[in-house]
């Protein structure tokens, strides 16, 4: 039986689509409210729903043996863990945002507002540039408009919130999209179940 | 004798077996100090897991660091004076938990082959590894790896020195990718790429993925590595012992066989170890090692 972790949200509903159509069904969607977890003995998955960022936790402590997760998760918590798909969906970009038309004069400190603090503190310590981290747990993009932050660290999918309240990305840090991920541990014991299903879901997303 | 074994909690009794184990082939216990210099581990920071110590002054002023790893102490403190020193060790470390951000007490168990290390030894510590795992009495996977196959692919594809790094990144958490961007970051043609991807993901049974391997070899440094591992795995070649390439280490410490044991039902590896030549020559000393740690809080822990 494997373990998988989905990601609560539009992401994890296309996933479960995609697990239904190759054959990996389990459960319904609109049962999610009240049920957590979902069994298909038949295809020997059991699904369950959790915290986008909880994700990876699941499969990192074992509980999950395989589960789908944003790029831009893993990139933030680098868990210990396989990534051995990429499912091309779910894309967006990390960006740096910002009042349209800043420019960093590189004087003093910049302030940079960020749920992904550890990508954001990686990339200006990349590029020797001293900033303060200030860690929001949402709207982000508030905190340039109010004074909090020179900038903004996020991700940006189609922009139109950026347009709405005059920022623009200013640089694109990495490209983000869904991700297929495994424990270490699971991989070595359920090799052919994994290696099954990561050939099915590639096949079906037209990955390698 | 019986009444006293029967005092012993189970995670005690294996741990005796372990030491019996060892001690059998002729293992002795190493007990090692609960510090050393910081600057000591600061020299050797890419050995460890991780650059972050326990640090305090001594009395006589000098920065000193809790114990991250006992390794290097051994290679430092057992200089084999040329002949070869079979040491065991049961100590704790200090390192940051894999599970919060606190620095954690962590049990270890380990042995180190020191000095005139040959093939003979270099498959007696593999055995006591698979035998390791053995006697805990759960279903468990040996996994083998070895620097050089990797490492000579790299050499023959010419990939630069400063692009390694995110290629052995991709290879370690098995992202095909990943590693075609890296590749193309890196220059590779599209066959050096194919090449790179096939022969860095191979994984499986040890007798298959060796026949791969061998197939894919470019040149005598991965032909070497090859013949390596299938030396060093003759006789335990069974659906419990595995190659795979993400198995590694760094090049500058590790020089041959790497290794790591998996337990059924564990989130994390138990038991990790390899040949560290490369560290022995970067320390002064002679000869070669092998050697691997089991992480006891892994072992009985959940």
């Amino acid at each position: 039986m494997l373990n998988i972790a989905l990601p609560k949200g539009r992401l994890g509903e296309k996933v479960h689509g995609l697990l239904s159509s190759v054959g990996y069904a389990a459960g319904d969607l609109s049962d999610m409210g009240r049920k957590l977890v979902f069994e298909n003995e038949e295809a020997g998955v059991r699904l369950f729903l959790v915290k986008p960022s909880d994700v990876a936790i699941y499969v990192e402590h074992g509980a999950a043996n395989i589960g789908i997760v944003g790029k831009d998760i893993l990139e933030e918590d680098r868990p210990d863990v396989y990534e051995l798909l990429d499912l091309g969906f779910g894309k967006c970009r990390m960006c740096v945002a910002g009042p349209k038309g800043f420019a960093d004069d590189g004087c003093g400190t910049l302030r940079v507002a960020t749920k992904f603090t550890n990508v954001a503190a990686r990339y200006y310590a990349s590029l020797g540039r001293e900033v303060d981290i200030i860690k929001l747990n949402g709207s982000i993009e508030l905190a340039p408009l109010l004074g909090l932050s020179d900038l903004i660290v996020d991700i940006v999918e189609t922009g139109s919130t950026l347009r709405e309240n005059n920022l623009a990305v200013l640089t694109e840090i990495m490209p983000i999209s869904a991700r297929l991920i495994a424990n270490k541990v699971s991989f070595q014991f359920q090799r052919e179940e994994i290696g099954r299903l990561r050939e099915i879901l590639a096949e079906a997303v037209g990955a390698k | 004798m019986k009444n006293l074994l029967d005092i012993l909690s189970p995670d005690e009794l294996t741990v005796l077996k372990l030491r019996g184990l060892f001690e059998e082939k002729g293992y002795r216990r190493y007990h090692s100090g609960r510090f050393e210099e910081y600057r000591f581990y600061l020299e050797n920071q890419r050995f460890l897991s991780c650059d972050m110590l326990i640090s305090f002054n001594d009395l006589d002023g000098r920065l000193m660091a809790l114990k991250p790893d006992v390794t290097l102490s051994i290679v430092k403190n057992a200089a084999s004076g040329g002949g070869l020193k079979k040491l065991y060790y049961i100590e704790n470390v200090y390192r940051p938990s894999p599970t919060n951000r606190n620095f954690a007490e962590i049990s270890q168990m380990g042995l180190e082959c020191l000095g005139r290390v040959g093939k003979q030894e270099i498959s007696e510590v593999l055995r006591l590894a698979y035998g390791s795992l053995k006697l805990t009495e759960v279903p468990f996977r040996l996994v083998i790896s070895h620097v050089g196959y990797v490492a000579g692919l790299m050499r023959n594809l010419r990939v630069p020195l400063q692009r390694r790094a995110a290629i052995y990144e991709c290879i370690a958490s098995k992202n095909p990718h990943g590693l075609r961007l890296a590749a193309s970051e890196a220059g590779l043609s599209q066959n050096g790429a194919e090449l790179l991807e096939r022969a860095s993901m191979l994984s499986g049974s040890a007798s298959g993925v060796l026949k791969e391997a061998a197939a894919l070899a470019r040149n005598t440094e991965m032909e070497r590595a090859v013949n390596q591992m299938a030396q060093a795995i003759d006789g335990l070649d069974d659906e419990r012992v595995l190659v795979d390439f993400s198995i590694r280490g760094d090049e500058d410490y590790y020089s041959g066989l790497m290794f790591a044991g998996y337990l059924e039902g564990k989130s994390r590896m138990v038991l990790f170890g390899g040949q560290y030549d490369n560290m022995m020559k970067k320390m002064n000393q002679e000869g070669g090692a092998i050697g691997f740690a089991i992480y006891l809080d892994e072992l009985f822990g959940r």
